[in-house]
């Protein structure tokens, strides 16, 4: 009682301090036209167990070590004020009910629920936001990120009331819904203040959270397991968008490193789901009696989402990156067909720019340069290098042989890379191989001591592209920057502020098709391949709506993110069957389930059947 | 020239007598001398084209482009196609191609299938192709040059610091011995497979940069036996005679003492060559050898591990290849021990 007068105390002070008064022509403004993406066969239930390939270093998701297994999994549980629909893109209410928008464009006025719970049942309230930015910029938490992002990208979390906030950013910015869309932090379970010690004592204590689960202590395995487990009396349980969803009682991460034992342990049903991207496992390792039987389904799904930029990133300013030329003959000597059509097996696509899978934004005119010796050849004579050397790369009149290194951190990569190199060498080209750790990689690249360097950027889920980290001037050679490609060039960096700034859609949209333009042309960066889908199996007493998972989702075994997760649910039933019939050796059909429903492609591909079609007939 | 003592005569003869060791020791050379020349057996280059009256050896040398024999292309000729075009055509040009005619970094793709591909004798893919399409057989034998080759410059490097430095503390003694033993068990305690996981993770070991890692941490070794050698040798007559007759200390270890202590080094080399192997393989294995594209022995194990029951001809060859050379240089190893043992008539098991 005490305790909760000095906080109304300290936040009537804090409010007057501001002079903070809601302004009175607000048009407050909600989103209910959510389209429902659960489905009502669904039923409350068991134990979903999933692999996650190391043990945590710790609980928290701010400081040292923080950048963990189950990152992902806390955040999700922690929810903010509103998300995005991952169909529709619209907001959802999550812990605001309504909002409405000041006329200076970087302020945000919150409804919040009333209704919302932390996990230990305490309300949720204004005074758990304003300590959003006492918290984030502490020196306490150890983060040099989250002080720098929430000192910069967020001026002022202002409350009114227990349930009215307004949250402002430093200047204007379009889907400003997005960036003031902070998620509170329990002020009371830190009791007011973050400690000087912070880093060690909340190493292993489990925050009060907002979301449909919470990380049980009891059954916390250290080194083993961490089982996270529903609320019962969840506050949000009712509201149509999650109704049906989030069903499993318990969701078990075990830790299995090798993806050699993940597979064993799937098929003696320790595990319940198994990625199955790589063809081998698709393709060969399924054709065993658990799938023939109808044990275990397949499910190939195809989502739309946007793609980080993967591919051969050239810096200019390294000296024999220099000449634009030498980068288009290196891009027109890179041969990911090739690559797509062998190791691949046609199951990816090229990626045609850095921009895949924003819609309007992305620029579809835009098409990757092709793999033809002959332009490649004629542009390297053109940028000088006129001599072959005896191992057939060119050099130049100085003797300056056409070889550069290719940095890269991931050791699976290397079955595609080599193919490229032996494909480059016949325009000439020799690129090395340079694997690194990707600590060291990142470093190196960081320090734009790299030549070249082949790895992805960038992606974001929701809203628009973004282009001023990775191709504004204002980034090129600095240390700790993602212009890879160290490009600097006033006019594009002109036209990347101008969309920065921009608030009209029509106006941002035609500025980043010509950005978009002005990056092909520049040729920095050669696009490698997308994978616009998924694909596992899953012992067959999983369930899912009609429509398994969202445009976005990358699994549908997702189980808390608040706009896409948690559509699954167990059938009882079902499993007993499954178990008996595998005692008795009784099969069901096979099941293939290809969903194509937020499939894009190309409509010059659409005449040739996809794959797996093909390879079931 | 070459003077040999009754003595090493005596234990040549005895080499020659442990036919295990002796015929391994034959078939060792042979795989040496085949390395050498492997271009000659294993490459995508042909051996001899004649094209229009004009003969080419395009193995070793000048890469030769595809329009210098009438296709077009600029880059280097696929030979295999060429024959091919000769065959049918029928002419006088022909081509004669190597016994696998794939080079070690060739990657081998065909139309609507995927690799690896299993071995066949119609597509020349005789132990088959790895996960890129790439020929087995061929990054076998080249693996086991850069293998073998590696080994040999780990011995001979290590051997010099080592023997250098164990003579001289042996010949010396007192404080110099007592100082550089301490200095050595130190050295010898740093883990280098630790330091050469760091090193490789900053940046890509090439080939002599690895070997330097090696010798940095693997001269130690040997200083113990030479310094003990050392110290035996030196209390005899001989180097007594040596040293009255004014031989400076340089000369009376390396012209007196170190041919007398041969039969120790001996012993050891085949030992060394193969834990060089083993070391190099087991580097690539964990992947910090030798960056890709080489090729190596680890990487197939690895790739033979990762597709152990889709592919099993990956695995199959490399462990072969592992067991029949590491066993060859092992019994090399064992007579040389047993034909220099000063005791004839002990058994080593």
């Amino acid at each position: 009682m005490l305790k909760s007068r000095w906080c109304l105390l300290l936040f009537l002070a804090t409010s007057l301090a501001q002079g903070a008064k809601l302004p009175k022509d607000l048009k407050w403004e909600t989103n209910q036209d959510l389209p429902i993406i659960a489905s009502d066969k669904a039923v409350k239930g068991g134990t979903f167990y999933r692999e996650m390939s190391t043990y945590p270093l710790t609980f928290r998701y701010v400081g040292p070590d923080s950048n963990t297994v189950l990152y992902m999994a806390i955040l999700a549980n922690k929810w903010g004020l509103v998300e995005f629909h991952p169909n529709t893109k619209k907001p959802i209410p999550l812990l605001a009910t309504h909002w409405a928008f000041d006329k200076n464009g970087r302020t945000v006025y919150y409804k919040l629920d009333p209704k919302a719970r932390w996990s230990d049942g305490e309300a949720i309230t204004s005074e758990d936001f304003t300590f959003i930015l006492e918290f984030y910029r502490s020196k306490n938490i150890n983060a040099p990120w989250y002080n720098t992002y929430y000192t910069e990208q967020l001026e002022s979390i202002v409350a009114y009331d227990d349930h009215t906030i307004a949250v402002t950013l430093p200047k204007a910015k379009p889907d400003i819904l997005y960036h003031t869309g902070v998620s509170p932090i329990p002020r009371h379970f830190y009791g007011g203040k973050i400690a000087s010690d912070f880093t060690m004592k909340y190493n292993w204590k489990v925050e009060p959270n907002s979301g449909p689960y919470i990380i049980d202590k009891k059954k916390v395995k250290r080194g083993k397991s961490v089982t996270w487990v529903r609320k019962k009396n969840w506050w949000a349980k009712d509201r149509p968008y999650f109704k049906n969803r989030f069903n499993v009682d318990r969701v078990v991460y075990k830790v299995v490193r090798e993806q050699a034992v993940i597979w064993e342990r799937f098929k003696q049903h320790k595990l319940d789901a198994f990625d199955m991207t790589n063809p081998l496992y698709w393709h060969e390792r399924s054709k065993i009696d658990i799938f023939k039987k109808g044990y275990v389904h397949k499910l190939w799904f195809y989502n739309n989402r946007p793609q980080s930029c993967f591919g051969i990133w050239m810096n200019t300013q390294a000296p024999i990156f220099k000449d634009k030329k030498f980068r288009e003959a290196v891009s027109y000597a890179t041969n990911m067909d090739k690559v797509i059509k062998s190791i691949l097996r046609g199951e990816q696509e090229r990626m045609n720019s850095c921009t895949h899978g924003y819609g309007k934004y992305t620029n579809s005119a835009i098409v990757a340069r092709p793999f033809d010796l002959k332009k490649a050849t004629d542009l390297m004579i053109q940028a000088g290098y006129t001599e072959i050397d005896s191992d057939g790369i060119r050099k130049n009149k100085q003797g300056q042989r056409a070889e550069f290194k290719m940095l890269y951190a991931y050791d699976g990569h290397k079955d595609k890379l080599v193919v490229i190199v032996e494909e480059m060498k016949k325009a000439g080209i020799n690129m090395v191989l340079d694997l690194k750790d990707w600590s060291a990689m990142i470093k190196q690249k960081n320090s734009n001591k790299h030549q070249s360097v082949y790895s992805g950027f960038g992606a974001r889920e929701f809203g628009v592209p973004t282009f001023w980290g990775l191709f504004h001037g204002d980034n090129a050679n600095k240390p700790n920057t993602n212009n890879n490609a160290n490009i600097n060039e006033p006019q594009l960096s002109k036209d990347i502020d101008d969309y920065r700034n921009g608030t009209n859609e029509a106006d941002r949209i035609r500025l980043s098709h010509k950005i978009q333009q002005q990056i092909h042309d520049s040729a920095i960066f050669v696009p490698a391949f997308v994978r616009p889908w998924f694909r596992l199996a899953y012992w067959r007493w999983w369930k899912f709506p009609e429509v398994p998972a969202t445009k976005i989702s990358a699994s549908p075994f997702s189980t808390f993110d608040p706009a896409r997760g948690g559509l699954f649910w167990l059938d009882k039933a079902a499993k007993r069957e499954t178990l008996k019939a595998m005692d008795d050796d009784k099969t069901f059909p096979e099941v293939n389930i290809v969903n194509e429903v937020f499939r894009q492609t190309p409509k010059k591909k659409a005449e040739t059947k996809p794959p797996f079609i093909r390879s079931q007939m | 020239m070459l003077r040999l003592t009754p003595l090493t005569r005596k234990r040549l003869n005895r080499f020659r007598s442990l036919k295990r060791g002796y015929y391994s020791f034959i078939g060792f050379v042979v795989l040496l001398v085949l390395a050498i020349f492997l271009e000659l057996f294993m490459s995508n280059r042909a051996l001899f084209v004649q094209y229009n009256d004009q003969w080419f050896f395009p193995t070793y040398g000048q890469l030769i482009q595809g329009k210098d024999f009438g296709l077009d292309y600029a880059y280097e000729t696929n030979y295999r196609d060429l024959q091919q075009k000769f065959q049918k055509e029928g002419g006088d040009n022909f081509v004669i191609m190597p016994i696998v005619p794939y080079g070690p970094n060739e990657v081998d793709l065909r139309e609507g299938r995927y690799p690896p591909y299993p071995p066949s004798i119609t597509e020349k893919h005789y132990l088959g192709t790895d996960t890129s399409g790439r020929d087995i057989l061929a990054r076998l034998a080249y693996g086991f040059r850069i293998a073998i080759g590696f080994a040999m410059g780990l011995m001979v490097v290590t051997y010099f610091f080592g023997i250098s430095l164990g003579c001289v503390m042996g010949y010396f003694g007192g404080w110099f011995d007592l100082i550089f033993q301490r200095i050595i068990e130190i050295w010898s305690n740093i883990p280098n497979l630790y330091v050469i996981i760091i090193v490789a993770s900053i940046m890509v070991p090439n080939f002599a940069m690895l070997l330097g890692i090696m010798v940095f941490f693997g001269w130690t070794s040997m200083t113990w036996y030479m310094r003990t050698a050392t110290f035996k040798e030196k209390a005899k007559e001989y180097v007594m005679a040596a040293k009255a007759l004014g031989c400076s200390p340089a000369r009376v270890i390396f012209r007196h003492i170190l041919p007398n202590t041969l039969a120790i080094i001996v012993t050891f080399i085949p030992f060394s060559i193969s834990s060089g192997i083993v070391a190099l393989s087991s580097l690539d294995f964990l992947g910090f050898g030798l960056p890709p594209p080489t090729p190596s022995w680890g990487e197939l194990l690895q790739q033979g591990i990762k597709n152990l029951s889709e592919a099993e001809w990956i695995i199959t060859s490399v462990v072969t290849a592992m067991v029949v050379v590491l066993s060859m240089i092992t019994f090399i190893g064992e007579a040389v021990r047993e034909a220099f043992d000063p005791k004839m008539y002990t058994y080593y098991e």
